[in-house]
């Protein structure tokens, strides 16, 4: 028996599309969405339904054997799970963000961010000392109202992000859904992770191919 | 508000009897197979400067470690982990002895751990180490003694995986990769972030051969078999040599009867630094991470000045502590004897305890008024009431 556990909210549809589309049965999870463990004798699977942000927790401890979940959240919480594969779903980026028309560094750079680590990290590596703000949502106020400079975020079309006179200053990183996998259940349950994995990589690559033909 | 006296730091934890007891028993247990086997206990202090523990591991590991100053501003430490206060116990205190030199420990380590991620800034490991013998022989008992401990200490169901830095060294010597490169290499298959790994090797200068073979590189796990597959796509010697080492290891395991615990994996990683052949880890199902690992270390002990070989082990016993309580969450009775006294018979009291305890039985001894106290819950423990 294999425990996925799955990011409720942006990317559980996708997620449940690209599962139905490799022949695994997840149609209790559309049906019944109060539910939070759905299990699926038949085909071998049980499915956690989590918050985002606490997929990497679950699977970390082996609870859950798998997850999916944005890397985002993966460069955010720096858990010891493994990697497995490149989802492609809920495709957005992690961006700075800013008002229009300023530029250069000040002296002294406060960034405000629901992704303290990430943005501590990329400007770690800028060479550029910031001041990180953590905020949990709605973080397009803070310049607006004078708490940051600037703000690190997710965008995916940008609208939030123009409403607000904010325009995308850098990219840090392309984000897509991943498949992680607990790194003692990556062994004792190699055999059914692989086959699952297999499964998945030649839909992508099939799905890769059908956008080129189209 | 609570006041400041009940509370604890994060990441450490209370050790209740019940708790206590079960740890102890596995101490005991693995502790017997140990002595058996020729390993003698040492003890190393539990705070020591800072540049030991540094010694042999990466910069960064430096982040996980408690640190505090002594009174002239020198920087100490807690212990980390315990093999590298054994290579420098061994460095200081056996500079001309015969080897090989077996000693085995029983302690507690510390490191910055994510605690709110449930896992512990404290936490408690026993380990044999076998210093001196280069061969893969000494290997092979390294891992036979972790595979007897675990079955000891009540682990039924657990796999060992086995791996050799040599196979992936050996690969990226034979290009002509930068450091920087290769330690991004190392950090993708460490994590098993295969999704950068393959970015990595997309843009790597290197052979198509070897691209392909470390691309599949995870993908080398499972029996003997994998270790014949391996060899035959080996093109450089120091992966060959990695992989006639492994074989001969898995021929002594078997003469030690452990094979059906053996699994090769060719991808597997440690998180130390200063592994330098065979590697192992061992995983058991409802416990998140390994429950033992271990593998060859040859330079570490050089680097504090003595010339050895070495090689050895950790069981991590929070590790195996926690499986089994879950397998025997009550409480058995664990009590021998209660012995209840009046007023008048205090001296016949203590005396028949004394008794009972020098011959080895379990023996509390309580006055008639606190037995009133006491519930039934307790009373049940006993196995045998006296009243004098």
């Amino acid at each position: 028996m294999l425990t996925v556990a799955l990011s409720k909210g942006r990317i559980l549809d996708e997620t449940v599309d690209l599962f139905e589309r490799c022949g695994i049965n997840c149609e209790n999870i559309r049906n019944d969405n109060r539910k939070l463990i759905i299990t699926n004798p038949e085909e071998g699977m049980k499915f956690i339904l989590a918050k985002p942000f606490d997929v990497p927790t679950y699977v970390e401890h082996g609870v859950a054997d798998l997850g999916v979940v944005g890397k985002d959240i993966l460069l955010e919480q720096e858990k010891d799970v493994y990697e497995l594969l490149d989802l492609g779903l809920g495709y957005c980026r992690l961006v700075v963000a800013g008002p229009r028309g300023k530029k250069g560094y000040p002296r002294h750079l406060k960034i405000a961010t629901k992704f303290p680590r990430a943005a501590e990290k990329y400007y770690l590596e800028k060479g550029v000392e910031v001041e990180v703000i953590k905020l949990h949502g709605s973080v397009e106020l803070a310049p607006l109202l004078g708490l940051s400079d600037k703000i690190v975020d997710i965008v995916s079309t940008g609208n939030t992000l123009r409403q607000n006179n904010l325009i995308e200053l850098e990219t840090i990183s392309e984000i897509t859904a991943r498949l992680i996998a607990n790194r003692v259940s990556f062994r004792l349950k190699g055999e059914s992770i692989n086959k699952l994995v297999e499964i998945l990589e030649k839909n992508l690559e099939g799905n890769k191919k059908d956008d080129k033909n189209n | 508000m609570f006041s400041m006296k009940f509370k604890k730091p994060g990441g450490v934890r209370d050790f209740l009897p019940e708790s206590t007891r079960i740890k102890r028993d596995i101490e005991n247990k693995i502790y017997r197979i140990f002595s058996t086997w020729g390993y003698q206990e040492v003890l190393t202090p539990s705070f020591e400067y800072l540049e030991t523990f540094l010694m042999g591991n990466s910069f960064e590991f430096g982040e996980k470690i408690f640190k505090f100053f002594d009174r002239r501003g020198r920087v100490l430490a807690l212990r980390p982990d315990m093999t590298t206060p054994i290579a420098r116990l061994v460095s200081n205190h056996y500079e001309n002895v015969e080897f090989p030199l077996k000693l085995c420990y029983f302690s507690n380590v510390f490191r910055f751990e994510d605690h709110r991620g449930g896992r512990q800034n404290e936490m408690f490991q026993a380990g044999a180490e076998l210093i001196g013998w280069n061969e893969i022989d000494a290997d092979a008992e390294i891992i036979t003694l972790a595979i007897k401990s675990l079955q000891e200490a009540g682990i039924k169901n657990f796999k060992v995986n086995i791996g050799h830095t040599g196979f992936w060294e050996g690969i990226l010597k034979s290009e002509r990769t930068s450091e920087k490169e290769k330690d991004a290499l190392k950090s993708s298959l460490l994590n098993k972030d295969f999704v950068t790994l393959k970015e990595i090797i997309k843009n790597l200068s290197i052979n198509k051969h070897n691209k392909a073979l470390l691309l599949d590189i995870t993908k080398l796990h499972g029996g003997i078999d994998v270790l014949n597959e391996a060899e035959k796509v080996s093109e450089n010697e120091i992966s060959k040599k990695a992989i006639r080492e492994l074989k001969r290891l898995a021929e002594i395991l078997a003469y030690y009867g452990v094979e059906e615990y053996i699994t090769f994996d060719l991808g597997l990683m440690r998180d130390l630094d200063y592994y330098t052949g065979m590697i192992f880890e061992g995983y058991t199902p409802g416990l998140g991470h390994p429950v033992c690992g271990g593998g060859r270390y040859d330079n570490l002990i050089e680097k504090f000045n003595g010339v050895k070989p070495a090689t050895g082990f950790m069981i991590n016993i929070d590790g195996v502590l926690k499986v089994l309580e879950r397998i025997q969450c009550k409480n058995e009775a664990s009590k021998d004897i209660l012995i209840v006294y009046n007023e008048n018979s205090v001296g016949e009291g203590v005396e028949k305890a004394l008794d009972y305890r020098n011959r080895g039985y379990t023996t509390d001894i309580i006055s008639e008024k606190q037995m009133g106290k006491l519930s039934d819950e307790i009373k049940n423990i006993y196995k045998k009431i006296i009243r004098v």
